[in-house]
């Protein structure tokens, strides 16, 4: 199969095979062509050339409901939702078209809707709006839409980016599950330890190009890192040198009601402060509130000495915080504006000439330097972000609010959909930052990433901090199943 | 429980600008006590009846994130030519009326279907060039001359006096529930039940969300399209038959009834809280906010004001609500901590 | 699925029909007026070079090209008028006349098809105005082009204009139809009285002239509006302006109609509330209230014949362009039933052409 987009050559030359009841997993860096792959096989882009064959039926393209017809689902990267409509009826839509049903029964769309959140075990309000949720809630109505139909061949393009591991483990399970039923699935993750687990056969794209399949038996993590990137990838390990101990950031007794309560930290410059936690754990309503989006109820921000409250981004902003969201379809950047466009954006003041001019040198410059340290892989500056694979959006949005030369920077989850040889870039790119004397709040799920990156730790479980870990702790051997254990605890 | 219920009800739009709507009806009638007759509210339901209908059509289109200018048109050609055809065959059938319209409406809309879906053009941009295009077609093929009262066939004059029932006044003359209240009760039940019984209803609904995650997730879009723009011209016809028997008059070129409506008509959906942009709004919201609209139109000289105070009220009404929906659905997502848009 | 195809196939028959019936059927008398106006342009050429071909006689090397621009197309007035105009283009050869009009009555495009027509270099321009006062710049460029400017039911570009021809004193109209009215209502009670805007000057004459002799007649008749509402000549808003005057005033005895939609709407509105207290007095024409005429819902419907105005406005023109002095303080006969005796004053042209329908004569008249 070949698929083009204008010059870009998503795929090239790829074959591929699933077996019955088969967990084939593929892996590959951002804008190898993995998603496009999915698209072309479900129906959403014609090939350019090549050959679709499901069930023994060719074809030289399909389209979507063919596919459906098929045994196809997808849970798509961008999920594909229906905002405005409520979960109930975003679960069973799909099950409802493909058994072309006229007419609608909301009894039975509860009922089905209601079994598929029950199979993956998280209660959510059947009618409330998917607009309404969190970005990891959506994944899991997304999840939840492509089991409600007895499918042959699922797609799983990145679905568990948002998710933290008790839902990742039920997924997983759910996974083989379906593979004891006979249902084949193909899944597309960046966390390779997730692959490892479940996989049967994994596959590995480069530059749109399959590397080849390997039985999961005969693979090691360090082998496929190998594979996708073309080389040795080891995370640096951060250690804080830097000398001035005064305090950039305290927060004392900080509590939003019903979020999180009584939380109290302290950061200095270069200090990477981690903090994580499970689905629920006030994490991000944490980092909104610093971030002036979240008033707080009690408690104090105190920055550089003086007592600051935010009520709003552009408060925060001007005194030196900068916040790279968690969800950044929506809320980091402009999906249909060019990359120089997204990554001068908040700092449209030092891109202008004297009389508020926006000076397009300076800008493309900017954006030219950006897509270099970051390597975003991209046609050029110009394109719009829509286009850029999922990964690539993660680093144009991160690039944007460094650019932001920030005194504390707060990173929600900065590397999730980001291939492990751009996260190692990321990684030392947070941990120059650092060096340089900037205080970092960095969030995340992922414990590799906390400990190459953090000096310090907090984990917080159900809006109360559970758990403090300073550097030397860090350090120790067993230090995953400590973190593990307090997230654990009660 | 039941008071939640209601609690629910008013913050929602459609609650608002019902209390609106009381409270503006309580002031006209402060103002001047004529207003509170049955007989009134009986007529404000026929003269309406072809706005709601036309309405029903409108919120399709919009749920579908899509917006039509041109069934105004189509409700005047259709019924124009319904009235031509009857005129001069002499088939004094209302039902042949209201067939004659209904299929000329209903290959209008499939032309705009067909234009939308597959040259991928914006709809206002589609229907603005296909409005223009039906008058034209109705001029060269049908004429465009006026038919006054005394031409227009009798099923015309029958239908519009026809009532349902009649209560007299004081004075002598009598009121009734015109007969148009029966297609207009048919109608709203009709797409209520597409809308939200249907598979095809929830495809549009679906496609006013996301475009994308409609076609991904199988739906016919030239199916649901095809259906969306026929359905909005089977109404407008019904409409513009009902309109031209309550008027018992049609010049076609030159009239502002039915036509020029069409903006005034998206408006008052929109103030009754269906969205704009698609993939939201009720066929109550439609009700509501035309009725509004409606009582601004037609309650002017109660109030002793000028017709431009019409368009003030409306405006003032319209941003207002737009204003109030947006700051509400804010609010909301900020207290849930979404920040998207 | 094969079903579907061919109920569709059957449908698009049908509709061929449909379309097919109604273009063959357009009612033969009506299409020949139709023609020069719509299709104007395309028609003037051989129009034009008829005379040529032709044995040349003295004057018919010169063709006259006279449009009139009445206030709105598809109008059962105008269509009138159109035939008016019409009958003049048959009974002058060396005339070519012809009623174009604007979609919708608007000044504004009155006065940019006035300019089109200076542009295209036509000998006289008639209109009725919308507006008058919005006329006087384009007017005054006609004239300044050479363009002979003949408006009817405009006094307020009498003097700019060559000539504004009027059917009759608008204010003597006025007062017969204000007469009429307080006669109907047997001197007592409330009316309501309505015109198609207050721009238009010839309502505003017959409104004045009505309530003026209301007021000195019959005073013991109340007018429940000071200002009179306004319907745009436009059925739809007369009759919403209608439904709303009689219920906000449920105790209404009469209504002063100065349009014929509001005279109309009004008439269909008493029939349809079988309210007997109202009387209408009204502008009419029969095509629109002869019913209501015949029945006794209208007591008064007074008008004149569109088709005579038309066809003495262009004969104005005419008379105009062949250099016929037209004096003032001396009289001019244009053609037609009470204008065949018109006072000519202060570049207004008048007539005296007020027709009264009764039941009994309403039938005569095809307008
Ligand atoms: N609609 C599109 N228009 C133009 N280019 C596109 C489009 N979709 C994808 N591309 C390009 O095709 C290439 C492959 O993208 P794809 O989304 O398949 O990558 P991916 O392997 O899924 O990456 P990720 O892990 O970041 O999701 C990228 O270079 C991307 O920029
Ligand atoms: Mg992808």
């Amino acid at each position: 199969m070949y698929k083009s987009f204008g010059a870009v050559q998503a795929l090239k030359n790829v074959s591929f095979e699933v077996a019955p009841a088969e967990i084939h997993c593929l892996v590959g860096e951002n804008g190898s062509g993995k998603s496009t792959f999915v698209k072309t096989v479900a129906g959403v882009h014609p090939p350019d050339s090549g050959e679709i064959i499901l069930n023994g039926n060719s074809y030289p393209k399909v389209n979507v409901r063919e596919a459906i017809k098929e045994g196809i689902q997808v849970i798509y990267q961008d999920l594909s939702l229906f905002p405005s409509m409520t979960v109930a009826e975003n679960i069973a839509t799909n099950r409802m078209i493909a058994e072309n049903r006229r007419f609608i029964n909301w009894k039975e769309i509860r009922e089905i809707a209601a079994k598929q959140l029950e199979r993956i075990g998280v209660s959510l309000d059947l009618d409330e709006a998917v607009e309404n949720l969190s970005v990891a809630n959506r994944q899991l109505v997304a999840i939840c839409r492509a089991l409600s139909l007895d499918a042959k061949l699922i797609f799983m393009d990145e679905p568990t980016t948002a998710l933290t591991k008790t839902e990742v483990d039920r997924l997983l399970n759910i996974v083989l599950d379906l593979k004891s039923k006979g249902i084949s699935v193909v899944f597309i993750s960046h966390k390779l330890d997730e692959v490892m687990e479940v996989a049967d056969l994994v596959s590995i794209f480069r530059d749109g190009e399959k590397v080849g399949d390997f039985p999961s038996s005969e693979v090691n993590e360090k082998m496929l890192v190998y594979h996708m990137t073309g080389r040795k990838v080891e995370y640096p390990r951060y250690n804080r040198t830097y000398k001035d101990d005064t305090p950039v950031l305290e927060v004392k007794n900080l509590t939003s009601n019903g979020k999180y309560e009584d939380v109290s930290f302290t950061v200095r410059k270069g200090d990477i402060l981690g903090l994580t936690g499970l689905l629920g754990a006030g994490r991000t309503e944490l980092a909104l509130t610093l971030f002036g989006l979240n008033p707080q109820d009690s408690g104090k921000i105190i920055l550089e000495g003086k007592e600051r409250k935010f009520t709003t981004p552009y408060q925060a902003i001007k005194s030196g915080i900068s916040l790279v969201p968690e969800n950044r379809q929506t809320q980091g950047c402009y999906m249909n504006k060019s990359i120089t466009d997204n990554v001068a954006a908040p700092i449209l003041d030092r891109m202008a000439n004297g009389g508020g001019v926006l000076n397009v040198n300076k800008m493309k410059e900017h954006a030219e330097d950006t897509v270099k340290t970051l390597r975003v892989v991209t046609a050029g500056i110009s394109t719009e972000l829509q286009n850029l694979s999922g990964g690539n959006q993660q680093k144009v949005v991160l690039g944007k609010w460094i650019g932001t030369n920030p005194k504390v920077l707060i990173l929600d989850s900065p590397t999730v959909g980001v291939d492990v040889g751009s996260k190692e870039e990321i990684y030392q790119h947070i941990q120059k930052f650092a060096a340089q004397g900037t205080a970092v709040i960095l969030i995340s799920d992922e414990i590799p990433e906390i400990l190459a990156n953090c000096n310090k730790l907090i984990v917080m479980k159900k809006g109360k901090v559970v758990g403090r870990l300073e550097s030397d702790d860090l350090n120790v051997a067993d230090v995953r199943d400590r973190i593990h254990a307090l997230m654990d605890s009660n | 429980m039941k008071s939640n219920a209601i609690k629910k009800f008013f913050s929602k739009t459609e609650g608002y600008i019902l209390l609106i709507v009381i409270v503006y009806c309580i002031i006209v009638a402060a103002v001047n006590p004529n207003f509170m007759t049955p007989g009134n509210f009986l007529d404000l339901i026929r003269s309406s009846s072809w706005y709601w209908i036309l309405g029903f059509g409108v919120l399709l289109v919009l749920l579908s994130g899509g917006i039509d200018v041109s069934y105004t048109a189509i409700a005047i050609c259709s019924g124009y030519v319904s009235a031509c055809v009857i005129q001069r065959t002499g088939i004094e059938n209302l039902a042949f009326a209201f067939f004659i319209a209904i299929l000329i409406g209903l290959w209008f809309g499939a032309i705009n279907g067909f234009l939308i879906h597959y040259f991928r053009l914006p709809t206002l941009i589609a229907t603005l060039g296909t409005k223009t295009i039906f008058i034209g077609i109705m001029a060269a093929l049908v004429g465009v001359e006026a038919i006054n009262t005394d031409h227009l066939p009798a099923v015309f004059k029958d239908f519009g006096l026809a009532k349902l029932f009649t209560v007299p006044t004081e004075t002598g003359a009598e009121y009734g529930l015109s007969v148009f209240f029966i297609p207009l009760v048919i109608l709203g039940i009709l797409t209520w039940f597409i809308l939200y019984r249907t598979q095809i209803g929830r495809s549009v609904v679906a496609l006013g969300n996301s475009e994308v995650s409609a076609e991904r997730a199988g739906y016919n879009l030239f199916k649901t399209r095809m259906f969306i723009y026929m359905y909005v011209g089977a109404l407008a016809a019904v409409a513009g038959v009902i309109a031209i028997s309550d008027v018992a008059w049609i010049a076609p070129l030159s009239s502002t009834m039915i036509r020029g409506t069409e903006l005034t008509i998206i408006a008052a959906l929109i103030i009754g809280g269906v969205k704009l942009t698609g993939g939201e709004g009720t066929v109550f919201a439609s009700i509501i906010g035309l009725l509004l609209v409606r009582l601004f139109e037609t309650t002017l000289i109660f109030l002793g004001l000028t017709s431009s105070w019409q368009n003030f009220f409306t405006g003032l009404v319209f941003v207002a609500s737009l204003s109030v929906t947006s700051l509400q659905r804010a609010r909301k997502r900020r207290r849930m901590l979404l920040f998207e848009e | 699925m094969n079903k579907k195809k061919i109920f569709a196939v059957l449908m698009c028959l049908v509709l061929v029909a449909v379309f097919a019936l109604t273009a063959c059927g357009t009612p033969a008398e009506e299409t020949p007026s139709e023609t020069p106006a719509q299709e104007e342009p395309a028609q003037e050429t051989p129009a034009q070079e008829e005379p040529a071909e032709e044995a040349p006689t003295a004057e018919s090397d010169e063709q006259f090209e006279i449009v009139m621009i009445a206030k709105t197309e598809g109008l059962a007035w105008f269509d009138a008028m159109k035939r008016g105009v019409a009958e003049f283009n048959d009974d002058f050869a060396d005339v070519n006349a012809y009623q174009h009009s604007p979609e919708g009555a608007d000044a504004a495009k009155q006065a940019a098809m006035i300019e089109d027509y200076i542009a295209k270099g036509v000998d006289a321009i008639c209109c009725v105005p919308n507006d008058p006062k919005a006329l006087i710049p384009v007017v005054q460029k006609a004239k300044e082009a050479g363009i002979v400017v003949v408006i009817h039911e405009g006094e307020d570009l009498a003097g700019i204009a060559d000539w504004d021809v009027e059917v009759f004193d608008n204010y003597e109209f006025g007062r017969v139809m204000g007469q009429k009215l307080g006669e109907a209502m047997g001197g007592k009670g409330k009316y309501a009285a309505n015109v198609g805007g207050l721009t238009m000057q010839t309502h505003m004459q017959w409104w004045q002239g009505g309530t003026d002799y209301i007021k000195e007649n019959f005073p013991d008749i109340e007018l429940v509006n000071e200002q009179p509402y306004e319907d745009q000549d436009d059925a739809a808003i007369a009759y919403d302006i209608c439904k709303e005057i009689l219920r906000a005033h449920p105790d209404l005895n009469g209504f002063l109609g100065c349009t014929v939609e509001s005279g109309s709407s009004m008439c269909r509105l008493l029939k349809e509330t079988n309210n007997k207290n109202v009387k209408v007095s009204c502008l009419a024409v029969p095509s629109a209230l002869g019913e209501y005429i015949k029945e006794g819902w209208c007591a008064n419907g007074q008008g004149n014949s569109p088709i005579d105005a038309g066809y003495a406005t262009v004969m104005c023109a005419y008379k105009v362009l062949k250099g016929e002095t037209i004096e003032e303080g001396s009289t001019v006969d244009l053609g037609k039933p009470g204008m065949d005796n018109c006072n000519v004053k202060d570049g207004v042209i008048k007539g005296d052409a007020t027709i009264i329908f009764t039941p009994e004569n309403v039938d005569q008249y095809d307008f």
